[in-house]
């Protein structure tokens, strides 16, 4: 190579190399090769009816009184889902709203049908520090990958928000253990286990799965504008 | 300068890409090794000469560029521009502007960039996506889908997207003629089609360079940048919910503010 090559070359290679380096980078792919394709929207399969099909959470004595009366009261009240407009964690997985799933190496994403969004971090970070944390809708989500299987830790959730119509709830301490895998090209498969001792007598367990759409157009309206206002992609 | 792909495929390979069949494809990877990593959060950056936000006006009308975006107004919508502000500048101090923020949660685009929120960037082939942290979603679709014929019409639109090299190029139409543009309550018309060239400058900023071509309500398109820097302080979007801890309701077309304790904020 003459200098003046060799100069052009390295003038060429400065000037790529801020570019470049904005590049997913070989690390980030590596990783990205080793996780599932769950690009899609998904919609959850069986009753909407209660979060877990099989029935009410294990309350112990003194939440089962407390949740019979909640019962009783609930038709004639306003269910939190529409109140503030927000499903939360864990309502959302068994909700009747689609979500699209991004998993990317620091995280996955689950987007749902009306503005409500779960960010799962898998880039190692602990749970938000606790004096910075305070009960949200869709809590704190840290997770971490064995194989296709994403392990989803979730801590101080929203405890009043109701779980479903019947206005079963927890408590703000309730700490949420999912495993969410694709069982095949068309299924995604989540078996939760809620840990609540304040509210339940043993860990509550149950498995929600969710099947493919059609590729729609998520839209981001808020719930006040009605559900399912997705429009079908045309070609 | 392009680099290989077929090392990175094969590095893949190596690492388990096709050990197992519901992992990232070779192809889906090798479209990964074509794109820019921009994870993470992002704020508005401190605005610069020739930005759009800056400093907010003064008198009721605050935190709003209202007329520093120098909309290029046909008269009949100049018009109606000034006459809204002349409604507005004669309510009471109990009364605010039907803000789309408040009324139906609505930030929307592009008046979302033009705000203070933070947020996080999702890039994979099919699509861009941008979380806001008030609970706003954009999906910038490029997958090479079309825009539906006649969309309804929504706070963030429908957008569609390409790369030119590190540049993501998105269109965004189908926008809610009713959402405000600025805090001055300005608006675009059904019509409105923005387009964008988001790009980064260096590990810590982006900037998004917006484009407004309204042929209905403008006399000629509206351009300018926005700069955005990377959120450091921490890895966690915490999102918002508008609904909650709701103290307004509307009186009249306007937004009156519900205060739990007379004495609380209240001039009157």
């Amino acid at each position: 190579m003459t200098p003046l090559r060799k100069s052009l070359a390295a003038a060429l290679l400065a000037a790529t190399l801020p570019a470049q380096a904005a590049l997913n980078s070989p690390q980030r792919l590596a990783s990205l090769a080793q996780l599932p394709d769950w690009t899609g929207i998904w919609q959850v399969e069986g009753s909407t009816a209660t979060l877990d099909p099989n029935g009410p959470p294990p309350y112990n004595a003194a939440w089962a009184i407390k949740y019979a009366k909640a019962k009783a009261e609930a038709p004639r009240l306003l269910d939190t889902y529409d109140r503030y407009c927000a499903a939360g964690v864990p309502r959302l997985m068994g909700s009747p709203e689609y979500f699209e799933a991004m998993v990317t190496p620091e995280e996955t994403t689950m987007v749902f049908s009306q503005r409500e969004v779960r960010h799962i971090y898998t880039d190692g970070s602990p749970h938000t520090e606790a004096d910075e944390l305070w009960p949200m809708y869709w809590g704190d989500s840290i997770g971490h990958w064995k194989g296709d299987t994403l392990t989803i830790d979730t801590i101080s959730i929203l405890g009043k928000e109701w779980l479903d119509p019947t206005a079963a709830t927890l408590t703000d301490k309730a700490h949420i253990i999912e495993r969410v895998r694709m069982t095949d090209h068309d299924h995604l498969q989540d078996q939760i286990t809620v840990i609540d001792p304040d509210a339940l007598t043993k860990p509550w367990s149950f498995t929600r799965t969710y099947r493919r759409s059609a590729r729609i157009n998520m839209t981001d309206s808020p719930c006040s504008w009605g559900i399912g206002t997705a429009t079908k992609v045309t070609r | 300068m392009r680099r290989p792909i077929a090392p990175l495929v094969a590095l893949a390979v190596l690492f388990g890409a096709s050990a197992h069949a519901q992992t990232n494809s070779p192809a889906r990877l090798a479209a990964f090794a074509k794109l820019p990593d921009w994870s993470g959060i992002w704020e508005m950056g401190r605005p610069g000469p020739g930005q759009v936000f800056q400093a907010p006006k003064a008198g009721k009308l605050t935190g709003g560029p209202g007329r520093d975006l120098n909309l290029p107004y046909k008269p009949a919508w100049e018009a109606r521009y000034d006459a809204r502000q002349k409604e507005y500048a004669a309510l009471p101090d109990t009364l605010t502007p039907p803000d789309p923020t408040i009324t139906v949660c609505s930030w929307g685009f592009p008046r979302m960039e033009l705000g203070p929120a933070n947020f996080e960037f999702t890039i994979t082939p099919e699509e861009t996506m941008i979380v806001f942290d008030p609970s706003e979603i954009r999906h910038i679709y490029t997958d090479g889908r079309p825009h539906p014929p006649n969309p309804t019409p929504t706070p963030q639109g429908h957008s569609i997207g390409h790369w030119e090299g590190q540049t993501l190029v998105a269109d965004t139409v189908g926008l809610d003629p009713d959402l405000w543009l600025t805090a001055s309550g300005a608006q675009l018309s059904p019509k409105a089609d923005i387009t964008e060239r988001w790009s980064m400058q260096d590990q810590n900023h982006i900037s998004d360079q917006v484009t407004i071509v309204d042929p209905i309500a403008f006399t000629k398109p509206l351009t300018f940048t926005r700069k955005f820097r990377r959120v450091t302080d921490t890895k966690h979007q915490i999102m918002q919910n508008c609904f909650e801890n709701d103290r307004e309701q509307m009186k009249g077309g306007y937004i009156e503010t519900i205060y739990s304790d007379p004495s609380e904020g209240s001039s009157q």
